[in-house]
């Protein structure tokens, strides 16, 4: 099997360096955005196993082994940011929002943003699960997938049956899916 | 051309120890009186000679001020640290200041850096190896306690360089150990690595696939250690003797080291044993001129006694990591032990209570960091082997705000290498230089955390304020050391660096002490 350390792929290896800054977390991993954990960790691992720059410690071409230093960086930025699920909601409306070109690396304001959501989420949803689940309704709003969100929220009320909050977004979800 | 050569150090705070991989197959080298572990110990004789290891250990007793022993709890610490403190107090050699809150031993009238005296150690392992294969060897992977901070990893690497090593990389020896374990077995596990060393204790949790090893977390204790459970069977033996002889032996360094050797035999012997004599004959000698033997017998009932709460902080950490992970005991697929320490009962015993199964003990705990270091040289080294560590940073990178305070750069347990980028912009007119202290640690306040040092970055653009924006790179490479640097964002100038206030050794001290030490003759017994 041809391995990138092979001096064929380093033209190609040398330019996903240099232009490394305009591609996404999910396109580094070469996953899709809706793909679960598991399949986030498994592509991190064969990222590992073609990129690690130990793979390279032997060749002699330093600016081959800094190109694949920065693209490796890159790859173990991208998975902590999406193996991390408030983070990888967050990031998710980060880059399908309005800034994106701006907002491709997770940054500090980006975590303090996170925060604030985890607060608001915290001020709805009274349990984990509850929690987990109303962020990623917030997430399907905001991306307009009306019939996704209402089955989070659908969830979210499983686990906080009581949650008067939780079940009046519920119906005005429901009553907005079915075209109110 | 034969394959190139490179060893793995086990650079420990008690003891060291140095392996190869020799045709496909990690092994322990012995030295030539077929020892396999090495005490890190360095004493420098009256004829201007210098001995390593178990003899050098000898000399602890009939050589006390001119021996250096557990240099590893002192290294990349700053000489106001608690640890220095401490060890200033119960010590038999003299530690003194040095410059920028370095720490020195002063041994014979001159001041030696920290890591010259691991660099003794370190040529030692090298040496070993050489007279093994019959031929110079200078390539080396060494390894570090996980929970070491920068300035540790830094100070750990100038020893290796001192040494005329090219350290290759330097990992940790949880990582190392995992490694060692998992090497060419195939396996698909959660485990965790229990690594209580002679200063320092250590532990990871690791998911292994195959041939990739991803520590989830890591957690530690650098100030705890089997050197700890000496000191309080050395305690014991201090009270008991002041009590029976009504004499104070606590300034004399002399009667000290014997305490302190017996107390490490005494520990040692009840790892096999329900109870041991400790007998150190002529301790004291009394006015009238009449000696006094130390005669007496500990129980392994009374050792655990005094040790316990020591255990019990271990699992403290256990937690911790756990959590990081976030994992139950439960969840655990094998623990592994690793350190010396690991041999007494009492750990064992509680190590198997806490998870709740029996620990791995196919691993040798005095030499698995060795070969797990020696795979990882040889892995650097040929491009056919593949192994994959995916290592994390044990603690949190901060940047020093205002009034004491400090904000979070890089989150304890991120995978590494990785780098983050923080934008600075100048606060006055014709701002030449910008400056920012860099921390490690869990608090938001700069004082409970370790300063790493001060970084100025000089030469800006002239403009007025706020015109130059300065980008800061901050960067864990793959030693899980930090790199910092930077540019000038429209321009893409950057910035010359200077790091001041970090205590460590520059390059010209590195190369000085380099020439030093080639010079200094190594004794062979």
């Amino acid at each position: 099997m041809a391995e990138y350390t092979d001096p064929q792929f380093w033209p190609q290896l040398k330019h996903l360096a240099a232009t490394i800054d305009t591609l996404d977390y999910f396109q580094i991993l070469n996953v899709a955005q809706t793909s679960p954990g598991a399949q986030i960790k498994v592509s991190y691992y064969q990222l590992a196993r073609a990129l690690h720059p130990d793979k390279f410690f032997h060749l002699d071409d330093e600016s081959l082994k800094e190109a694949v230093t920065k693209i490796y960086k890159r790859v173990t930025e991208s998975y902590m940011t999406l193996k991390d699920e408030p983070k990888r909601l967050k990031y998710l409306r980060d880059i399908n929002g309005p800034d994106r070109a701006s907002k491709l690396r997770f940054s500090e304001e980006s975590e303090a943003e996170q925060k604030e959501q985890q607060k608001a989420a915290a001020k709805v949803a009274k349990t984990p699960k509850g929690e987990q689940m109303y962020n990623t309704a917030v997430v399907d709003l905001q991306n307009g997938r009306l019939d996704a969100a209402y089955k989070a929220l659908q969830s979210a009320t499983l686990f906080e049956p009581a949650n008067a909050e939780l079940k009046r977004l519920l119906a005005e979800v429901d009553k907005k899916r079915k075209g109110g | 051309m034969a394959k190139q050569l490179a060893m793995g150090i086990d650079l420990g705070t008690s003891n060291s120890c140095v392996a190869i991989v020799e045709d496909g197959v990690p092994k322990v080298i012995a030295n030539e009186w077929g020892e396999r572990t090495h005490a890190s110990v360095v004493s420098f004789l009256d004829d201007g000679g210098v001995l390593v290891g178990n003899d050098a250990k000898k000399h602890i007793i009939t050589n006390p001020r001119n021996t250096i022993s557990s240099a590893k709890r002192l290294i990349g610490r700053y000489s106001f640290s608690e640890e220095v403190k401490k060890a200033q107090s119960i010590a038999s050699y003299e530690i003194v200041d040095g410059p920028n809150n370095a720490v020195r031993v002063r041994v014979k009238g001159r001041d030696l850096a920290i890591p010259e005296i691991s660099s003794m150690v370190l040529k030692e392992m090298r040496a070993i190896v050489e007279a093994h294969v019959g031929h110079a060897v200078t390539q080396a992977v060494i390894t570090v306690p996980a929970f070491f901070n920068d300035n540790q990893r830094q100070e750990t690497k100038n020893a290796g360089k001192i040494a005329g090593l090219d350290v290759l990389r330097i990992i940790n020896e949880p990582t190392a150990a995992a490694l060692a374990y998992g090497f060419g077995q195939n396996i698909h596990q959660k485990v965790v690595i229990y690594d209580l060393g002679g200063g320092t204790f250590d532990v990871s949790i690791l998911q292994i696939g195959e041939d990739v090893f991803e520590v989830l977390s890591t957690s530690g204790d650098t100030y705890l250690g089997g050197d700890d459970f000496d000191d309080r069977v050395a305690a014991w033996m201090l009270e008991s003797f002041t009590a029976q002889h009504k004499v104070d032996l606590r300034k004399d360094r002399h009667a000290l080291a014997k305490l302190k050797e017996a107390a490490e035999r005494a520990k040692i012997d009840l790892a096999d044993n329900d109870k041991t004599r400790i007998h150190i004959p002529l301790l004291y000698t009394d006015k009238q001129g009449f000696s006094h033997d130390l005669d007496m017998t500990l129980t392994r009932a009374e050792f655990n006694k005094m040790v316990m709460d020591l255990v019990q902080r271990t699992f403290k950490v256990c937690d911790e990591a756990l959590q990081q992970a976030r994992m139950t005991p439960a969840e655990v697929d094998g623990v592994i032990l690793v350190g010396g320490p690991t041999r007494l009962p009492i750990v064992r015993n509680s190590v198997r209570h806490y998870f709740q199964r029996e620990p791995n003990i196919d691993v040798d705990p005095d030499l698995v960091v060795a070969l797990g270091a020696a795979i990882q040289a040889d892995a650097l080294l040929d491009a056919s082997t593949a192994t994959y560590l995916l290592d994390v940073t044990p603690q949190t990178l901060r940047l020093g705000t205002v009034s004491g305070f400090t904000e979070v750069v890089i989150e304890r347990n991120t995978s590494i290498p990785i780098d983050r980028t923080r934008t600075f912009v100048t606060a006055r007119d014709n701002q030449e230089k910008v400056k920012i202290r860099v921390y490690q640690g869990e608090s938001r306040k700069a004082s409970e955390c370790q300063m790493l040092g001060e970084f100025e970055f000089a030469g800006l653009r002239q403009a007025v304020r706020g015109e130059v924006k300065v980008e800061v790179t901050f960067e864990i490479d793959t030693d899980g050391i930090v790199n910092v640097s930077a540019r000038d964002v429209e321009t893409g100038q950057k910035a010359s660096t200077a790091i001041t206030l970090s205590g460590g050794l520059s390059d010209d001290d590195i190369a000085a002490a380099a020439a030093r030490t080639a010079k200094a003759e190594v004794r062979q017994r």
